[in-house]
């Protein structure tokens, strides 16, 4: 008897199983999203937290259209706090306010902007509104922080940047992490689907080549043979 | 085929996987943590020597601190930055500050002391720091934008990048700050990045913000391309320096210019973009494949390396900026007609509209089948490939081309082209100019020698460059403790170059043994022009066509000098009783020794108003010069006479009685070789035996080469305590350089040890030379070959003397 039948046959239920194997996946997925596609995102933690917050939606709606919806949260819970910080910078510039009093009040902030999302989806009179679990609230406190930290440091363009980045491999992570094929393969041979998650990453973190976005970025001076002398 | 093209140029650049291959932050987190913070960084630079970065007015590195910061003690214009900061964030750059006691920033924005305070509170809390929780705020000078610079960046302060492989520089840019950008030199903002050519320090390709490239600066007709950024080597031996001394794998070490200081080095960055690839339409990769086993010798192989490797864009872009090809006024052409074609080698001339060909090239394209009858014609349908162009072209048919080029490219053909007079033809071409300048008629030699005398006349007085501001800049130096840069100014050139190098080569010597002593002037004679020319410009260039007149310096001769300095200084101690001659018992002497060969110059003892301490002749009126305050031993006035009257007078009187007129002006080389033979006959008369001035000359030329003027200066004062001295030395060896504070020499001063060494060695080995070595101005075996004297004014020359000369300096060849 494997572990993972082990666990099944002790109440675990499978979907909590296929949560904790896809965590990995998500982080091969940001792995790759850095150094093979070249894109700007969050801290990882923060994808990671804001999949959780995804797939939790998933698991309290028992929906498909989570998805949507999990957008749709994280893309409100980014702009309001985004706009919030906005007017808040300006209060702290007038005055001092010490450094954890301010992230406490980025908090309050935070979750005010949460708040105004549920209200908004209550106006809207969504179908998939639910009520935000201790991971969701966890999740949502996590980019509101992310935001809180880069918001002195990045333009605006950066953040967009960032933002979209961040929202492609949350929606890769879904899409792929929903695929049967692979997730009967993680259930079935789980130690094989580490391993080959582990192989992948070797395989990353030894590639040197130039990313896709260099590529783009690159692209007049790959595309063609113009080199000035002695180049 | 393009994503082949693509996938196989992505081999060149360097991207941000690869460069963390390189970088390896684990490896190297002692170089990491200096440049990582900018305290460390000056601290490490003036630990190394390197003092030029812009002063710290203040760091804080707490809250408590910045409470008890006295704002009104900050000047008006400062910079705030986060010591741990980078990609620039964080930074306030502060230009004045207004009545009201506020501060303003190139945007206009104004900041009273309490945002300046909160300001550096994020800044103390990390707000703009990558890996640091906490950082420390400094207050820094401004630098203010060279003046050069003014028409190209709004308000701020441009920088420059240089990108180093281990210590080898492999790209530079500059970065202009614009409108958009805030006047910030950020390329993420919208400043304008732009290319700069290693070798030349001249900028390139430009590119705004990461993306669009751009050729004019906006709003205007004035193109970022073409400028020559100032103090460029300096610049680039600063970084080499710095990375000797850091020794990271690839580093970025950012400058800005600072119009009384120079260079200053801003920030060192261990983890660099690579924008810098896009700009220089160039791979990062590529180059440091070129350079990664590369070890390099000191810091001048550095430089000379880099500029060999990664220089020389500029002719091509000048090409690129205006769509056209350049091309010598003299090159092989390919003629079209029909299924014939044939090569010849063109000249150039934009005088005439339409290109002509002779009738024998028309024969060969099979357009006339018999010698011509019409004196000319107009023929169609003739293409003509010029550089790597093909040019349809009507041309007309003459008999025969008066200066022997049997093309004559017109105007007409000339429409994507651009003329560099001084574009030096290929090897390959150069072979095909032999061939084919056969059909040139040959030039006499009558007429060779009075338009090579002509010219000549014209250039000699020139090769000694003198500045106009001498006496203000010499003053300047002394009163600044000797830690001032002279810059020089010269007298722009009389002459224009353009005609003399055209006359050079409507020269066609015999091909003839003496028509190779005619054809090796013509080739000096062009160096001469461009030498001149580079009087003024650019301290890289003069340096180097300078090196093409007089030789680089090599270390036996650097190595024999040394030795022969230690060993002068030691026989110094010992003191011995001279008598010293004044200007009538000099020009009694000299006159002594003119009466003895039957020499008649004039002697003139000039008044105090004269400059200089030393006798000079003036070959044109016959007369020598003596200095009426001038104050000599027996034994160097001797030496003088023996130099000045013995050497240059005599050979010059023989030359002049020779066949060849030539040898009254001079030969290609003579001057290295008479400058030897003048310095072995001074020595003779001289008591001690060492070459110690011509050893001392190599010296200040080497360190000349490699230092600006005060570093020349204060080297040589390490050796010789005597800074008038040494002002003059260094003086020697920097006329004909504008801007004295970059490396770079007038290397004549290296000929007279190494010449004499040359001279000595010869005349002990061929001893028959001394019968002919002073018949004229040329090197010893052309006058053994071609002298037509049958009675001459034959000095006393003693090969045992020679010898003597060349064993107590160690310079003998076995």
């Amino acid at each position: 008897m494997n572990i993972l039948e082990t666990l099944l046959l002790n109440g675990i239920s499978e979907e909590y199983i296929l949560l904790i194997l896809s965590i990995p996946v998500v982080a091969t997925i940001i792995n790759f999203s850095r150094y093979i596609i070249g894109l700007n995102f969050f801290y990882s933690y923060t994808i990671l937290a804001t999949f959780l917050l995804f797939q939790d939606i998933a698991m309290q709606a028992k929906l498909q259209t989570h998805f949507f919806y999990g957008i749709e949260f994280v893309l409100s819970i980014i702009v309001l706090n985004y706009l919030l910080f906005y007017i808040f910078q300006k209060i702290f510039n007038q005055t001092y306010i010490h450094l954890l009093s301010q992230r406490t009040i980025a908090i309050s902030f935070g979750i005010l902007a949460i708040l105004l999302t549920i209200y908004f989806g209550v106006l809207l009179k969504n179908p998939t509104f639910i009520q935000p679990t201790p991971l969701i609230l966890l999740s949502s406190i996590m980019i509101q922080n992310t935001i809180f930290n880069i918001y002195r440091k990045l333009t605006f363009k950066d953040f967009i940047s960032k933002s979209l980045g961040s929202i492609f491999i949350i929606t890769s992570s879904v899409l792929l992490t929903n695929s049967e094929e692979i997730m009967i393969f993680a259930l079935s041979k789980p130690l094989i689907f580490i391993l080959s998650v582990v192989l992948i990453n070797i395989l990353i973190g030894k590639y040197t080549g130039l990313r896709i976005s260099e590529y783009i970025k690159f692209y007049r001076l790959l595309s063609t043979d113009e080199t000035p002398p002695n180049h | 085929m393009k994503l082949l093209q693509i996938i196989r140029n992505s081999n060149k650049v360097l991207g941000f996987n690869q460069r963390h291959a390189y970088t390896d932050r684990a490896k190297n987190r002692s170089e990491f943590d200096i440049v990582n913070d900018k305290i460390q960084t000056k601290l490490f630079l003036e630990q190394n020597g390197i003092t030029a970065f812009p002063k710290l007015i203040k760091h804080i590195d707490s809250l408590n601190k910045l409470n008890f910061v006295n704002w009104n003690t900050l000047p008006k214009s400062f910079v705030i930055k986060p010591a741990k900061g980078a990609e620039g964030k964080g930074i306030k750059v502060l230009y004045n500050k207004n009545k009201k006691g506020e501060w303003i920033d190139s945007s206009g924005s104004k900041f009273k002391a309490t945002d300046l305070k909160q300001h550096c509170k994020d800044i103390l809390q990390g707000a703009f720091g990558v890996h640091s929780f906490f950082d420390t705020v400094i207050f820094e000078e401004r630098v203010r934008s060279h003046p050069i610079f003014k028409n190209y960046s709004f308000k701020g302060t441009p920088d420059i990048r240089i990108l180093l492989y281990k210590n080898i520089p492999i790209q530079a840019i500059i970065r202009f700050p614009t409108k958009e950008s805030t006047g910030k030199a950020n390329l993420d903002l919208g400043a304008v990045g732009t290319g700069i050519d290693l070798a030349t320090g001249i900028t390139t390709f430009s590119i705004k913000g990461k993306k669009d490239y751009i050729e004019f600066v906006p709003g205007t007709k004035l193109r970022y391309q073409g400028l020559k950024i100032p103090y460029w080597n300096k610049i680039l031996s600063t970084s080499i320096q710095i990375q000797q001394n850091l020794k990271l794998n690839i580093a970025a070490i950012d400058f800005l210019i600072d119009p009384d200081k120079g260079p200053l080095v801003v920030e060192i960055n261990a983890q660099p973009g690579f924008t810098s690839q896009l700009i220089n339409k160039s791979g990062l990769k590529s180059a440091i494949e070129k350079v990664k086993d590369i070890k390099t010798k000191n810091l001048a192989h550095t430089l000379r390396l880099s500029k060999d490797l990664f220089g020389g864009q500029v002719e091509e872009q000048l090409e690129r900026i205006s769509g056209k090809e350049i091309i010598s006024s003299i090159i092989p052409v390919t003629l079209y007609h029909d299924t014939k074609k044939t090569q010849s080698l063109a000249i150039v001339d934009t005088g005439q509209r339409t290109t002509t060909i002779d009738s024998q090239i028309a024969r060969k394209l099979n357009i006339i089948d018999a010698p011509m009858n019409e004196s000319e014609y107009y023929i169609e349908n003739i293409q003509i490939k010029i550089g790597n162009q093909l040019v349809d072209s009507t041309c007309k048919i003459v008999k025969k081309e008066k200066d022997g080029y049997r093309v004559r490219i017109g105007r007409k053909d000339l429409a994507n082209f651009i003329v560099d007079i001084k574009k030096v033809i290929g090897h390959k071409e150069q072979s095909v100019r032999q061939e084919l300048i056969i059909g040139m008629p040959k030039t006499t030699i009558k007429k060779m020698d009075s338009t090579l005398l002509d010219i000549n006349t014209e250039l000699a007085n020139l090769i000694l460059p003198k500045p106009l501001n001498l006496k203000e800049e010499k003053e300047k130096f002394f009163s600044s403790n000797f830690e001032y840069n002279p810059q020089f100014t010269y007298k722009p050139l009389t002459f224009n170059p353009d005609s003399i190098i055209n006359t050079l080569n409507s020269l066609n010597p015999p091909d003839s043994e003496i028509g190779e002593i005619y054809l090796k002037k013509i080739k000096i004679t062009k160096k001469i022009i461009f030498f001149l020319e580079s009087i003024g410009k650019s301290t890289e260039m003069f340096t180097k066509r300078s090196i093409d007149l007089y030789n680089d310096i090599n270390p036996y001769h650097h190595e024999k000098s040394l030795q022969i300095v230690n060993k002068h200084n030691e026989t110094l101690k010992k003191k011995n009783k001279t008598k010293f001659l004044n200007a009538e018992e000099i020009e009694n002497e000299i006159k002594k020794v003119m009466k003895e060969y039957s020499i008649n110059y004039a002697t003139n003892i000039v008044n105090s108003n004269y400059k200089g301490n030393s006798i000079s002749i003036n070959h044109k009126s016959k007369t020598i010069n003596i200095p009426q305050s001038i104050s000599k031993s027996e034994s160097f006035t001797r030496g003088t006479i023996a130099h000045e009257i013995e050497t240059h007078i005599i050979r010059k009187i023989n030359g002049e009685n020779q066949k060849y007129k030539i040898f009254a002006k001079g030969t290609a080389n003579y001057s290295k070789w008479e400058e030897g033979l003048a310095t072995i006959m001074k020595y003779i008369y001289s008591k001690t035996k060492y070459l110690t001035s011509p050893a001392i000359m190599y010296i200040s030329t080497d360190y000349a080469k490699d230092n600006s003027f005060v570093q020349t200066f204060h080297k040589l004062n390490e050796l010789f305590d005597n800074p008038y001295r040494n002002w003059v030395r260094t003086y020697r060896v920097k006329r004909g350089i504008s801007d004295t504070s970059q490396p770079g020499a007038f290397m004549k001063d290296i000929i007279y040890l190494s010449y004499a060494d040359k001279v000595g060695n010869y005349i002990l080995q061929n001893p028959s030379t001394l019968d002919t070595i002073f018949d004229g101005k040329a090197t010893p075996e052309e006058l053994e070959k071609f002298t037509s004297l049958k009675s001459r004014i034959q000095p006393k020359l003693d090969i045992n003397s020679v010898r003597e000369i060349l064993e107590v300096n160690d310079l003998l060849i076995p």
